[in-house]
């Protein structure tokens, strides 16, 4: 089935809808182009489907004008999902080789290495986790992610060293087994990669009872993706958030966060993919922070212009929306910003430059 | 009235660069990706082009300003070179407004959207033209404030845009118009000037220059900026809904309740066929025609007035038929226009809103008139809303099928007869929609002699005419 065929009903309402999630969209709000929004990527889709318009560099690039935050299905009485159509838009844009030049770097990184970067993170992993977690034959498998193993360092130290504090000894990762989830892969458009990639990875982990991440992207893509290449480990996947949670429950915290103010920040992946918006909150309250909301939080949360390669494609326009998230923090009044999810803390952090953002695990490390 | 036709001056390649000292290369765009989505905004023949294509003219460029002073320098280029300038908000507008047609440069007003200040004490919020409806007010919600103006358009519209189109609101009948709303503009003329009218609750300084450019559609002048005053968030929301055998003491009951003072957030009553329509998945069965009332603020005070709303309703033969048919309608009061996409894809499929106004002496008049004028042009829904001491606005929705390349031609056929019907009835061609394309033929007698006044204006304040022209036939 074509892609055209497929995602006949979304290129058919979004093109003919007068653009209801125009205020939601986050590249489009970036951008302030009425070409990027919604509308506007699937009627490019319609045309090029009826043949009035070519599959040229300039239509092709189009397709890479989405973050994957899916805030738009929040306002769509359709429920229509955008991220897929757009990244089998990006598949064909692959085939017909006009895939912008910066994700061409990220295959050749993978086939090199396996992860988007091109490092070796299998050994700086190594280096993170303590020896008595790097156990291929846990029960539980920490699944790290890439963008924490080579980014977030110290969310991959802090985790571990609450898993200590907790003597929970069950849990390791796997010094073998692949650091990245593949994401980066179908996101641009790599598809047949993609499917190599699953294969291997998914073997291993099927062995698990228990897979566990702190990269919320990397958490739906072992829950919902892997399952629909033949490996149905969805029920065995979860947040680090909401297995601490259970772990947490009867424990009090050491050190008093009585007065530390504390906005939450909702990743897209944890808030709209997974539905996971109250742990957190709980957990910051637990261990004592007073909770300051952003102005559009939860499900309705806005993107950090952190996923869906946009970082890669349109690194401005990326900053810009991480700096109009970093402008909403301060709007609150709060302290401190606390989110869960690598990328998020990569872009709010503006690449660890600010100090103030820190994730879960880190604040609560802090605290036991 | 539409004027000659007369085409944008050429974008030379020294004007494109004369534009990018001003604008930016990062500003502007002659993509053609671009050219095609700002050739429209959601006037059926856009649609129809999407469907089946179609020729339409382009703009030829595409900029997205910061400011009025790159405004201005803009429009004064434009000036000197006869390149038409069409300001463009978040296109949604329906009856042509944003439609470049005569080409020339596209002005995407988003860039400008920011809340500028939040004055509570005086209750005004002053916002850049850009921001769309529903970020100023999520933002003024914050604050524990709000417009109280809700467009069906909220999501996709901008507050420049609704002051060019003179907008309304389903709130309008408690909170007022656009135009009740706003206190304070900073415009920019078509010859470049930049002109700032400052936030007064009213002054008796000649005639009120804001309320002239309310409704411009563009034509007069770009807005830039403007002043609105905000309220407090209600203390409650009451919702009440009735329905009447005879559509008449409908209308008799919405007369009353204006005429007594009474002044509930919403009330609109919906004929037979339109409830058929609106309510097909709600439980309550209703008989005739349906009332839904809406009234909020403080909590004592709107549950008196809710009381005395439906007394009126009572009182002419209304049967309670409780707040839940009311209350399903604000719930999905957006509805309405994600079913457009189930619609419109289908080859020959008409679909479109006509309002327009009436005083009540005239009211049954025009809606019998256009009723009967547009007998065998499909099904046709209508309701009344935005409710006056002197009249209220009529909705028609119209929906037929017919052949692809019929489509527009039978549109057009659709528009006359209800244009026709409301002039020869009384009626006002339009309540808030406005002009754009649409209604052309029908402004020189909706405006009399003011027709010539408007040019002669236009003239000084545009002399070249670069402004949207055509649009009010300027």
């Amino acid at each position: 089935m074509t892609l055209f065929e497929k995602h006949a009903r979304e290129i058919q309402y979004c093109t003919f809808c007068p653009k209801m999630c125009r205020f939601a969209c986050t590249v489009a709000d970036a951008e302030k182009r009425e070409t990027v929004t919604p509308t506007g990527k699937m009627s490019l889709l319609h045309l090029l489907r009826e043949g009035r318009i070519k599959l040229d560099p300039s239509t092709a690039s189009i397709f890479y004008k989405c973050t994957h935050c899916m805030t738009c299905r929040e306002y769509c009485a359709h429920d229509i999902v955008i991220p897929p159509v757009l990244d089998e838009a990006r598949a064909l844009a692959v085939e017909k080789g006009l895939a912008p030049k910066e994700l061409v770097e990220v295959q050749k990184n993978f086939a090199a290495t396996g992860n988007p970067n091109g490092k070796n993170l299998k050994a700086m992993l190594a280096d993170l986790v303590p020896e008595q977690y790097q156990n291929s034959q846990a029960q539980v498998l920490y699944f790290p992610g890439c963008a924490a193993t080579l980014n977030q360092q110290q969310m991959i130290t802090d985790t571990f060293k609450i898993f200590e504090k907790l003597d929970i000894d069950y849990v390791g990762v796997d010094p073998l087994g692949e650091i990245c989830c593949g994401y980066p892969l179908t996101a641009s458009g790599f598809t047949d990669m993609f499917e190599e990639h699953v294969k291997k990875t998914g073997k291993r982990l099927a062995n698990y009872k228990k897979i566990i991440s702190g990269c919320p992207t990397c958490v739906y893509y072992l829950k919902t993706i892997y399952p629909e290449h033949g490996f149905n480990i969805a029920s065995r996947v979860e947040h680090t958030t909401t297995f601490l949670a259970e772990r947490l429950e009867k424990v009090e915290p050491a050190i008093n966060a009585r007065g530390i103010k504390v906005c939450y920040y909702d990743p897209c992946y944890m808030s709209r993919y997974l539905g996971v918006i109250e742990p957190p909150r709980e957990l910051l309250k637990k261990f004592g922070a007073e909770l300051y909301e952003m102005t559009y939080t939860g499900a309705e949360s806005r993107c950090c212009g952190g996923g869906g390669m946009f970082t890669a494609t349109n690194p401005k326009g990326a900053l810009s929306i991480a700096r109009k998230r970093w402008d909403d923090f301060l709007a609150t009044g709060a302290d401190l910003l606390v989110t869960s999810c690598p990328s998020c803390e990569w872009m709010l952090s503006e690449k660890g430059e600010r100090k103030l953002v820190v994730d879960l695990v880190n604040f609560i490390a802090g605290r036991l | 009235m539409a004027t000659k036709r007369k085409k944008s001056g050429k974008l030379t390649r020294q004007r494109r660069q004369e534009i990018q000292r001003i604008i930016g290369l990062n500003n502007m765009s002659s993509d053609h990706l671009d050219l095609f989505n700002y050739s429209k905004a959601l006037e059926h023949e856009g649609h129809v082009r999407m469907r089946s294509g179609g020729e339409s003219e382009l703009p030829q460029l595409v900029v997205w300003p910061s400011g009025a002073g790159q405004i201005s320098r803009l429009l004064a280029l434009a000036t000197e070179h006869g390149i038409n300038v069409v300001p463009y908000g978040a296109g949604s507008n329906l009856v042509g407004a944003a439609t470049p047609d005569r080409g020339g440069i596209i002005l995407d007003m988003k860039r400008l959207n920011r809340i500028v200040a939040l004055d509570e004490t005086s209750m005004i919020v002053t916002v850049q033209a850009g921001i769309i409806g529903e970020t100023l007010e999520h933002e003024l919600n914050e604050s524990g404030f709000t417009l109280g103006h809700y467009p069906s358009s909220m999501y996709a519209s901008t507050v420049g845009g609704w002051l060019a189109m003179r907008a309304a609101g389903h709130f309008s009948t408690r909170y007022g118009k656009i135009e009740d709303l706003v206190v304070a503009l900073e415009a920019t003329l078509g010859d470049g000037s930049i002109i700032q009218l400052k936030p007064k609750p009213r002054a008796a300084v000649g005639p009120d220059f804001i309320q002239f450019l309310v409704g411009g559609e563009g034509a007069l002048a770009v807005i830039t900026e403007a002043s609105l005053r905000i309220h407090h968030l209600p203390e409650t929301r009451l919702f009440s809904s009735f329905s009447f055998e005879k559509l008449e003491d409908g209308l008799e009951t919405m007369r009353l309740i204006m005429r007594k003072g009474l002044r509930p957030a919403a009330i609109r009553l919906y004929d037979e066929a339109d409830i058929s329509a609106a309510f097909e998945d709600s439980p309550v069965e209703v008989r005739g025609t349906m009332m839904l009332l809406i009234v909020e603020g403080l909590k004592s005070v709107a549950t008196a007035e809710m009381r005395l709303v439906e007394n009126c309703a009572v009182d002419n033969g209304g049967v309670n038929l409780g707040p839940y048919p009311s209350q399903d309608w604000w719930r999905h009061h957006y509805d309405v226009a994600y079913r457009q996409s189930k619609i419109l894809p289908k080859p020959g499929a008409v679909l479109d809103t006509i309002e327009v106004s009436s005083t009540w002496t005239n009211l049954l008049g025009v809606y019998s008139g256009v009723r009967k004028a547009l007998e065998g042009e499909g099904r046709v829904m209508g309701h009344f809303s935005h409710a006056y001491p002197e009249g209220c606005s009529i909705s028609f929705t119209i929906s037929t099928e017919t052949a692809e390349n019929k489509s527009i031609a039978t549109l057009d056929r659709i528009w006359k007869k209800t244009m026709d019907a409301t002039v020869a009835a009384g009626g006002s061609i339009s309540h808030h929609f406005g002009i754009g394309l649409r209604r052309l033929n029908w402004l020189p007698a909706e405006l009399g002699e003011l027709a010539e006044v408007l040019k002669r204006i236009k003239k000084e304040i545009d002399p070249a005419g670069i402004l949207n022209p055509g649009k009010l036939g300027l």
